[in-house]
């Protein structure tokens, strides 16, 4: 009978050897075909090697192990590995599937090996890119892109600048442009105001008209005009953003 | 105390109305007399105006203060049913003036006042009112807004502490069993190594939990506390990470506040060099140019694509912990660093 093989992808290596050390002691039959130290390198080993087993970090450069699983797990058993990452631990809790939860214990170890012995000696075994892979990694991957932007790439001069949004004040549209204000500069970029908005956490900016989103953490005052407007006024710059009567109740 | 307080501004604002009425009314008595009423002396006039304004005025008040126990000042019955109130009883009062000052016919002057009295206090009374009803209005709403934006503002600042707090306890969990897993490794690999790394740990971890409780620290605690964080991470990472700190203030226990350059290290490192396949490396620049203290973070990175502005979530609680400390003077900027990476320049004063 031919032995079974495995591969070993992290972006660390202490772990891959650790890895490694510990399923020779537990499983002395099983071949380790190689390590992979970014997802590009375990996807060309696995297609290589073609081997029964891949043990897949999921954060990986270069590609997510969620990225390569989607690629091989359809002739290929794979066992994520992954370090404190509720998500993921939700998600294979979810649809029962195994993962080795960092640091690797042996007792953990031994369960895993286990059950991959039991399934690889049942006559009617097949790898099948199922369901239940699918979900999770459609799950995981929504779940781990970040939401809302953090950072507003700007040019000035000849440079280009990253302003933490908590330092914008405010976003006006003129013309094709969206200038972007902070206490100390005026930026200009190309996103429209309606794609920012999306982008934007809406707990701290607000849409306050067609063409302008506030900072509500750099609000000084909020006050009418004359004609009864609404008039926000903020602190360190010497400019105002009215408030049109239909996001008046934002302020209420 | 506090029912004192208002009572006197209460009066305050009574005498500043009552006075405003008298101008007003004296305005309209020269208008009139100069422009409409030619037969008459201008004190009667003025005396007649002064009746009509104040009558009106104190209708309008009186329903006011109806108004305001039905929960509803200011409303337009209410004003209607002062101004009619005011017009009629001021008429009357205006033909008892005039019938005691010139003791004369009665009937004649009943028709002449009530007229005049009743055409200008309608005229001049309904936008008098509605001045002093909107200007009301607008007050009210003003204070209502003040009112919810400093409520707002309390909970705002509250949940920031909290969180801030919670922040600085936080070690990161990823971060630690990461670390934890490669010590555990390292046991069978090179027990020197896992020796070192369990120092750094032990170090870093002293440093988190005793220092970051205070809002400042020094530089160079700060500086020790990245500089155990990096040695940590190149272990981790081994040949993908390089690092370098030069600390050329000179000065002694400089004060810092705790975790703002690690906060951007974590940054750089989470964003900028685990992503990239061959790693990079990370300098801190720390120097004092013209009583400003500078500190560059320099990574050679990934820097920030098309789709990495969502990256760094650290920064934005880094940039607004920066600004409560120095009270809005420090300053934080991310440049490009050529070729590859992000530059992250502090600025604050010393």
């Amino acid at each position: 009978m031919k032995p079974v093989t495995a591969i070993i992808a992290d972006d660390e290596e202490n772990l891959r050897v650790g890895i490694e050390n510990l399923l020779e002691r537990l499983w002395p039959d099983l071949k380790i075909a190689g390590h992979a130290q970014n997802g590009i390198k375990a996807l060309s080993l696995i297609e290589q090697e073609q081997p029964d087993i891949a043990f897949l970090d999921i954060k990986m450069p270069g590609m997510t192990g969620l990225k390569v699983a989607e690629q091989v797990a359809a002739f290929c058993k794979v066992i994520f590995i992954t370090a404190f990452d509720q998500f993921a631990v939700q998600a294979f809790e979810n649809e029962a599937m195994d993962y080795i939860l960092k640091p690797v214990t042996q007792k953990r170890l031994e369960k895993t090996i286990e059950r991959l012995k039991r399934e690889f000696n049942t006559p009617d075994f097949s790898y099948g890119f199922d369901q239940k892979m699918k979900k999770i990694i459609q799950v995981l991957e929504t779940s781990n892109m970040p939401e809302y932007l953090n950072l507003i790439k700007v040019r000035s001069g000849s440079s280009l600048r990253f302003v933490p949004v908590s330092q914008i004040i405010f976003f006006k549209a003129e013309d094709k442009y969206t200038v972007v204000q902070t206490p100390e500069n005026e930026f200009l970029i190309k996103s429209p105001i309606k794609t920012l908005e999306n982008r934007l956490d809406p707990k701290k900016f607000w849409r306050v008209q067609r063409s302008s989103i506030v900072n509500i953490e750099r609000i000084q005052v909020i006050k009418r005009s004359f004609t009864n407007q609404m008039i926000i006024g903020f602190d360190k710059i010497d400019q105002n953003i009215a408030v049109s009567r239909s996001y008046e109740h934002l302020f209420k | 105390m506090n029912k004192i307080f208002t009572s006197c501004n209460c009066i305050k604002e009574s005498v500043k109305r009552l006075i405003i009425t008298i101008l007003f009314n004296t305005v309209i008595a020269f208008v009139l007399f100069i422009m409409v009423i030619e037969e008459a002396s201008f004190f009667d006039v003025f005396i007649i105006s002064q009746i009509t304004g104040l009558a009106i005025c104190f209708f309008i008040i009186i329903a006011v203060h109806i108004g305001k126990k039905r929960g509803d000042e200011w409303s337009a019955t209410g004003i209607v049913a002062g101004l009619t109130s005011g017009v009629f009883s001021s008429a009357l009062l205006s033909w008892v003036y005039l019938f005691y000052s010139h003791n004369s016919e009665p009937v004649n002057y009943f028709k002449g006042t009530f007229l005049y009295v009743f055409v200008f206090g309608v005229v001049f009374g309904i936008p008098i009112s509605y001045f002093f009803s909107s200007k009301q209005k607008i007050i009210e709403s003003e204070k209502l807004i003040q009112k919810e934006k400093i409520k707002r503002l309390t909970i705002e600042k509250e949940a920031a502490m909290t969180s801030l707090r919670l922040l600085q306890a936080q070690i990161e969990p990823h971060f630690l069993f990461n670390t934890l897993s490669n010590v555990i490794s390292l046991f069978d690999i090179d027990i020197e190594k896992a020796r070192q790394m369990l120092i750094n740990i032990n170090e870093y971890l002293r440093i988190c939990l005793q220092r970051t409780r205070q809002e400042m620290i020094t530089l160079a605690e700060e500086l020790d506390l990245v500089r155990q964080y990096l040695e940590i991470f190149k272990i981790r990472m081994g040949k993908r990470l390089n690092y370098e700190i030069n600390d050329r203030t000179r000065i002694f226990e400089l004060p810092f506040p705790p975790l703002i350059i690690q906060s951007l290290v974590e940054n750089s490192i989470k964003y900028g060099l685990e992503p990239k396949l061959d790693g990079g490396t990370i300098t801190i620049d720390c120097r004092v140019e013209k009583s400003i203290l500078k500190i560059e973070i320099i990574d050679t990175g990934t820097g920030l694509d098309k789709d990495a502005g969502k990256a760094g979530i650290g920064i934005n609680n880094v940039s607004l912990r920066l600004d409560n400390i120095y009270d809005g003077k420090a300053g934080l900027e991310f440049t490009q660093n050529y070729p590859t990476g992000i530059k992250a320049m502090i600025k604050v004063p010393l």
